[in-house]
C-alpha cells in the first residue's frame, strides 16, 4: 500500500470508551473528524457548543438512531441522518437511541487553517489512567498542554493525573482552570475519585 | 438557522461525474469549513470519479472517503481494495490517482476534503458544477454565463478554460472557445487529447484555427 493512502473499517479502529478518533488514527490535518457510539439511553454527543473551537459541526448518523437536542429542538435522527450545526454558539448534544448509536462528528473553523483540538489529546491516555500508570498520563497529557494550552479536557484529565501522581499543587491549579473554561467539570470532579487525594486542599476546585 | 438537518434519501441528487448520483451537501447545508459530498452509484456502475487533486481546478485536497451503505470497490494508484459499509478511505497525498466503483446497489460514499495549513476554499470545480444542470438542459448561454463568471474569479484553471470553450462552441460562440481552449491547453496537457475526442468541439473541428488551439497557441482566435 502506498503511504500515499490509507484504509480501515470504523470497527477495527482503537476506541476510547465511546469515542473512536478518526482524525488521529489516520493523522487527518484540514478537518477534524470522530465516530462517538453508545448504547441505547446513554449520552453520545455530550451538552456542549463550540464557542471555545469556533467549529461549525456536521454529525452523520452512521447507524443506529440518535436522538439530538440542537437549540432546545429535538431531532430524531436514524441512520442515514445529517444534522449540521453552523453556529459555534448553538448548544447541541444526542443520547443514543433504542439501538444504540454510532455517529461520525465533522468539524473545521470556517476561515481559519484546521488545528487538532486540545480535547483529542484525552481518550488517547484513558488507557495508562485504566492500567494504573497515571505517569505515563501524566507525560502524555503535560505534552499535550504544551501544544495546546487551555484546552480544557486536556486541563482536567492533566489534573487527575498530577492529583494520582502526588503533585498536587499542580492538580489543583489545572482542575481551577479547567474549571474556569468549562464550568460543569466543576461537577464532574466532585464524584471523580482521582481528586480524593486534593480535595482537602485549599484550592481545590471541584466542591 | 442555527442548524440544519436533511437525510441520504431525502437530499436532492443531481447527476455527477460519470453518471453517479451526487449528494451536494456542502452546498445544500451551506457548511463553509470543509468539503463534503456524498455520491451514489447502482452495482457496476462508478460512484467516485477517477481523478487526483493535482488540476488547477482541484484544491491539493486531503480526502476522507466513508462507504455510508453498499459495498464499493475503490482503485488507489492502480491498486484494487475491496470496501463494505463502513470502510473509511484516506487519501493523504494530492498525486494518488483514485476512483470507486459501486459493487451493490445504492451504494453511498461520503467525500470530505480540505487542504492541510489553509482555510477552506470552495473548490473551483464545485462552482463550476453549477453549469452543468443548464448545459444538460441545452441552455449553453446560461453555461456559458456562469462559467465565465467562475473563469472571472479563477483564471488560469484549465478545467473552467476547457468547459467553458465548450460551452461557447455550443452556443455558436467560436472566436471566444477557441482562445478559451487554447489557454487551456497550455496550461494542462491534458486537454488536447480530451478536445480531439470531444464531440463539444464539432463545430469547430474543421476550423483551420482547431489544431493551433489544441497545440495551446495563443493566436488561436486569430
Amino acid at each position: 500500500m502506498s503511504e500515499g493512502y490509507s484504509i480501515a473499517r470504523l470497527d477495527e479502529l482503537e476506541r476510547h470508551g465511546k469515542v473512536t478518533p478518526v482524525r488521529a488514527h489516520f493523522g487527518i490535518e484540514a478537518f477534524g473528524v470522530t465516530a462517538w457510539t453508545a448504547p441505547a439511553g446513554e449520552n453520545l454527543i455530550n451538552d456542549h457548543d463550540e464557542r471555545s473551537s469556533g467549529q461549525e459541526e456536521l454529525y452523520v448518523v452512521l447507524s443506529g438512531q440518535a436522538i439530538f437536542t440542537v437549540d432546545g429542538q429535538e431531532v430524531d435522527a436514524l441512520a442515514g441522518t445529517l444534522v449540521f450545526v453552523n453556529e459555534p454558539e448553538t448548544k447541541r448534544k444526542a443520547i443514543a437511541g433504542e439501538a444504540g448509536a454510532t455517529v461520525l462528528a465533522l468539524g473545521a473553523k470556517a476561515g481559519e487553517a484546521h488545528v487538532p483540538l486540545g480535547w483529542e489529546w484525552a481518550p488517547g491516555v484513558s488507557r495508562h489512567f485504566q492500567s494504573g500508570e497515571p505517569e505515563r498520563a501524566y507525560e502524555l497529557l503535560a505534552a499535550a498542554d504544551s501544544e495546546h494550552p487551555d484546552a480544557p479536557s486536556v486541563l482536567y484529565n492533566l489534573a487527575c493525573a498530577e492529583a494520582l501522581t502526588g503533585r498536587s499543587e499542580a492538580a489543583v491549579e489545572h482542575l481551577r482552570r479547567a474549571v474556569e473554561l468549562y464550568p460543569p467539570f466543576a461537577e464532574i470532579a466532585r464524584d471523580d475519585p482521582d481528586f480524593d487525594s486534593i480535595r482537602e486542599h485549599a484550592g481545590y476546585a471541584g466542591a | 438557522m442555527s442548524f440544519r438537518v436533511t437525510t441520504l434519501d431525502e437530499a436532492p441528487r443531481v447527476e455527477g461525474a460519470d453518471g453517479a448520483d451526487w449528494l451536494r451537501l456542502r452546498k445544500q447545508l451551506d457548511v463553509q469549513a470543509f468539503g463534503v459530498n456524498v455520491y451514489g452509484a447502482d452495482a457496476g456502475n462508478r460512484v467516485i470519479e477517477e481523478h487526483d487533486e493535482l488540476g488547477t481546478a482541484a484544491g491539493r485536497h486531503e480526502e476522507l472517503y466513508l462507504v455510508l451503505r453498499g459495498r464499493a470497490r475503490f482503485e488507489l494508484d492502480g491498486d484494487v481494495h475491496d470496501a463494505p459499509a463502513e470502510t473509511a478511505v484516506f487519501v493523504r497525498d494530492p498525486a494518488v490517482r483514485r476512483g470507486a466503483h459501486a459493487e451493490e446497489d445504492g451504494t453511498l460514499v461520503l467525500v470530505v476534503g480540505g487542504t492541510p495549513g489553509h482555510p477552506y476554499e470552495v473548490s473551483v470545480w464545485e462552482q463550476a458544477a453549477d453549469a452543468y444542470p443548464h448545459w444538460r438542459n441545452g441552455d449553453y448561454a446560461k453555461a456559458v454565463e456562469i462559467l465565465r463568471d467562475v473563469l472571472d474569479r479563477h483564471p488560469e484553471t484549465g478545467l473552467i478554460l476547457y468547459n467553458l470553450a465548450c460551452a461557447e462552441t455550443l452556443n455558436g460562440e467560436h472566436d471566444a472557445a477557441l482562445e478559451h481552449l487554447a489557454r487551456a491547453t497550455a496550461l494542462e496537457e491534458r486537454w488536447r487529447k480530451a478536445a480531439r475526442e470531444d464531440p463539444d468541439f464539432d463545430a469547430v473541428r474543421d476550423d483551420p484555427r482547431f489544431e493551433l488551439a489544441v497545440a495551446g497557441q495563443a493566436d488561436a482566435a486569430g
